[in-house]
């Protein structure tokens, strides 16, 4: 058994994964995890799966392209090798979310995600809310894995400063309050 | 990952409705600090606060920015001091209370509560001390609080004690003329006290509860009103059945706070949680009212016919939304209407559209009872004590709490203001009720407990 990444990305449209997952079923190749988002009618999906002895890459990733193109759907396929452990070791963390409120600007994402990169907090899930009508403020909200080594106050007035040098409103928060409020189950 | 909503909606509780913890309260047991000798017991009481209390505000202020939650309050709850210090002399109550009101600056808390006693049935020497101390000892001291039990639904009520507290209220005005009778809001009287109350004036540790706890008091009547004026912009036909389903569900995310932050203080403290009192607390702050919420289910403000309705719904829903996100509720548990504390309260007693006659009829269906309502510093004794002992009236047959924390301001008549400072606010002087009651407070003893059968 061999294991191999899927990406599918493209123009979103019914069908998608039912043609992903019935190539995948037709040579019996395991889905072992899945996940997919939709951004402004952007498809996005990452399948990790397990290929049968005997069984290329190359074969499954010809396959796919070939039903896409059949089907005229606006997708690219790409079948990886996955690689494991070489580049990054999570640490012990807590789990943070980080919001940031204020007037649209091109660098927030850059100058918030340079700080998380300086201590070695890496984004798990990041999510730009952007204006309404009328509005112009937008909200991200980044969900962070916060290394347990990390001093808590010395990293919050780093972000807090950059915050206030870019004009915007930065809260840092345990993640559990989110869920302690809005959702039933034990504390 | 979490919802775009559940990222919205905590933001907007916290930084546009005034979502706080209001208070956690460290209650720490002084019955071992028991002494005949004042010195020893003086050691004993500063060494033992100084040893669960002095980490407390650090670690709530850690806690809090933890989560994002400001912890507005730090408070210390004792047993009560007319019991473990039951052999003192009226002088060495006082001597006591500077002690204690030592010990919390030490700790740097806002306050610190139960300097009290219970005598609801009757009173030792040493409680009576601690009574007669009331008036030097809240005037010489900044932060302590004190709470006297004169009745309860067990033992009927103690009409010597209320009689007695008549008197107190005014002398401890006078101790404090200087301050606007401030010593008065550090004082309460109640019938069917709970042990664990977490809010001051009320807060003291009973008989019956752990060496040391952490008790929490949540907040939120911000959120409240927030939520409600959603509910009616999008739905402006919303139902009172509807009204309270989104009191309760907000009621849930407010206390699930409490829960929280009291859970994670005392962990880090090592010492257990006790209970969350789910109340509606108000400060002055615009925005912060338990009184805007009667004006958000369609009442030109509290005090308009239909007030004890919404009262009793909100209180309700507010138990019921508590309850589940609880482990364990106390306390008061239910919304506060102190005049002083909440702006839109205190505009409704001003424009005459709240009497004390009308917030007596609240306290019937909410917790506590008249609280902060500043009165002519010339009402006599005994109009005071009959109003507390309408109050504990209601307490006692209704098997509820109710307490008296009225403020009879020295010198200051009907229309004048007057200022407390912080949290506990400013209020304009309201009437009391006319007639005379001296004869009946003459009378004194107990008036019986009631029978609790027979409901009606």
């Amino acid at each position: 058994m061999k294991t191999v990444v899927i990406s599918v990305i493209g123009l979103d449209c019914p069908g998608v994964v039912h043609l992903v997952s019935d190539v995948l079923s037709t040579f019996k190749v395991n889905i072992e995890a899945v996940t997919q988002t939709i951004l402004q009618g952007q498809f996005a999906a990452i399948f990790v799966v397990a290929l049968p002895e005997g069984l290329d890459r190359h074969t499954v990733q010809d396959q796919l392209a070939r039903r896409v193109a059949e089907r005229g759907m606006h997708l690219t396929v790409n079948v990886h090798p996955f690689e494991q452990g070489s580049a990054f070791t999570p640490p012990a963390s807590e789990p943070f979310v980080v919001t940031v409120t204020g007037p649209d600007r091109l660098d927030i994402i850059s100058s918030i995600s340079r700080i998380f990169a300086d201590h070695d907090v890496n984004i798990e899930n990041l999510k730009a809310i952007l204006p309404e009508m009328g509005g112009d403020s937008c909200l991200l909200v980044f969900e962070v894995a916060l290394p347990v080594s990390v001093d808590r106050s010395a990293f919050r007035r780093t972000l807090l400063a950059k915050a206030e040098e870019l004009g915007l409103q930065l809260s840092i928060q345990h993640r559990n309050i989110f869920e302690a409020l809005h959702r039933v189950s034990p504390l | 990952m979490l919802t775009e909503n559940e990222v919205l909606s905590t933001l907007n509780m916290l930084r546009n409705e005034h979502l706080d913890v209001r208070t956690v309260t460290l209650g720490i047991s002084l019955f071992d600090c028991a002494s005949h000798d004042f010195d020893m017991f003086a050691y004993k009481v500063r060494a033992k606060i100084n040893k669960y209390a002095s980490t407390l505000v650090r670690v709530c202020n850690e806690v809090g920015e933890r989560y994002g939650i400001p912890v507005v309050n730090k408070r210390i709850s004792v047993s009560p001091i007319g019991v473990v210090g039951a052999s003192f002399s009226r002088a060495q109550m006082v001597r006591a209370c500077r002690v204690l009101d030592e010990s919390a600056k030490e700790a740097g808390v806002d306050f610190l509560g139960g300097f009290g006693c219970l005598v609801e049935k009757g009173m030792t020497p040493g409680e009576r001390a601690l009574i007669d101390s009331l008036p030097e000892a809240l005037a010489v001291t900044d932060r302590i609080c004190s709470s006297i039990n004169v009745a309860s639904s067990r033992c009927g009520i103690n009409m010597d004690a209320v009689a007695l507290m008549g008197q107190t209220i005014l002398d401890v005005a006078a101790a404090t003329a200087d301050r606007d009778g401030l010593g008065c809001a550090k004082l309460v009287v109640f019938a069917n006290i709970p042990s664990d109350v977490p809010f001051m004036a009320g807060a003291y540790l009973g008989v019956g509860e752990p060496d040391v706890v952490i008790n929490v008091g949540v907040s939120g009547p911000g959120v409240v009103k927030k939520a409600i004026d959603r509910a009616v912009s999008r739905n402006p036909h919303l139902t009172l059945g509807q009204a309270a389903e989104v009191i309760k569900h907000t009621a849930y995310k407010v206390t699930r706070v409490g829960e929280i932050i009291g859970g994670e203080v005392a962990r880090q403290l090592n010492v257990p949680f006790g209970v969350a009192d789910l109340s509606l607390a108000p400060t002055p702050a615009v925005g912060d009212s338990v009184g805007e919420i009667f004006q958000s289910l369609g009442l030109s403000s509290i005090g308009a016919p239909g007030s004890t309705a919404v009262l009793a719904m909100l209180n309700d829903a507010v138990k019921k939304g508590g309850s589940f996100a609880s482990s364990h509720v106390g306390g008061l548990s239910g919304a506060f209407i102190p005049v002083s504390e909440d702006s839109s309260i205190e505009a409704a007693t001003r424009s005459g559209a709240l009497s004390i006659e009308k917030l007596e009829a609240l306290t019937s269906v909410c917790s506590v009872g008249l609280d902060m309502i500043a009165i002519p510093g010339d009402t006599p004794a005994a109009t005071i004590a009959g109003i507390i002992a309408d109050e504990m009236a209601i307490g006692m047959i209704n098997s509820k709490t109710t307490a008296v924390r009225v403020i009879p301001v020295p010198g200051k008549s009907v229309g004048e203001k007057a200022s407390f400072g912080g949290l506990l606010g400013e209020a304009y002087i309201i009437p009391v009720p006319g007639g005379d009651a001296s004869g009946f407070i003459a009378h004194g003893g107990r008036i019986p407990a009631p029978i609790h059968s027979l409901k009606n």
